[in-house]
């Protein structure tokens, strides 16, 4: 990756992050990217918090799938599942994108697990993918993060 | 001023924005391997998509050769 502010003592899930976006055709690892990861790992105690509200990684790949075809409805294009190609995996170094930049700036450090403030800096964010992804899906993000919060 | 709305009118238009960024890289993915597949030359794909040659060539081979996809040669 360009940097390794996300990566101390954090190795397995910033590869599993890498292979979420990789799955998707990009190398940009997003936000979104991220809380599959989390969702994914039973290992780590973030995806518990997650799981309390169904949200598991099939269920997220289901909302974020959801906030896409949304979203392009708005456009005027007929629903249309852009992660239905079967593409070959994408070629470039990994890197980071905007979202998982502004999640760290966001994250709360010095409590709980290195992945639980990262999860709070991502469910901290009130506008883009993730907050449309949980509200498509009927989460209440701003209860779900008060949970996590609350749990460490 | 409160916190913008994530679902209200102006971030559904935003939002549409990513979406279909998402939608035309993966359909230029798909596009330009189906064409390969099909054994157009670099040049074709390059005047179909209104790019240079060396633009799609960069941007396409490593992915294509990974993929296994037997290619024309670049000049061709």
């Amino acid at each position: 990756m360009d940097d390794d502010f996300f990566s101390h003592g954090m190795r397995g899930l910033v590869a599993a992050c890498v292979e979420e976006a990789a799955r998707r055709g990009s190398t940009v690892v997003e936000a979104e990217h991220v809380l599959l990861a989390i969702a994914a790992d039973p290992d780590i105690p973030a995806s518990h918090a997650l799981a309390e509200v169904g949200l598991d990684h099939a269920g997220l790949e289901a909302a974020l799938r959801g906030e896409r075809l949304h979203s392009l409805e708005t456009a005027g294009v007929e629903p249309f599942d852009a992660q239905s190609f079967a593409l070959g995996r994408p070629t470039g170094k990994p890197r980071w994108g905007a979202s998982v930049r502004m999640a760290m700036t966001r994250q709360r450090r010095g409590a709980g697990s290195r992945e639980v403030a990262v999860l709070i800096g991502i469910l901290r964010a009130e506008i883009g993918t993730v907050p449309r992804a949980l509200a498509c899906a009927g989460i209440d993000r701003v209860r779900l993060l008060g949970a996590v919060e609350a749990a460490v | 001023m409160t916190s913008p709305n994530p679902m209200g009118e102006t971030a559904d238009r935003l939002a549409s924005v990513v979406a279909l960024r998402e939608l035309a890289d993966r359909l230029e993915d798909s596009g330009v391997e189906a064409a390969m597949r099909e054994g157009w030359s670099w040049s074709e794909v390059a005047e179909a998509l209104g790019v240079t040659r060396q633009a799609v060539h960069k941007k396409h081979l490593t992915r294509l050769v990974n993929a296994g996809i037997e290619l024309r040669r670049r000049n061709a």
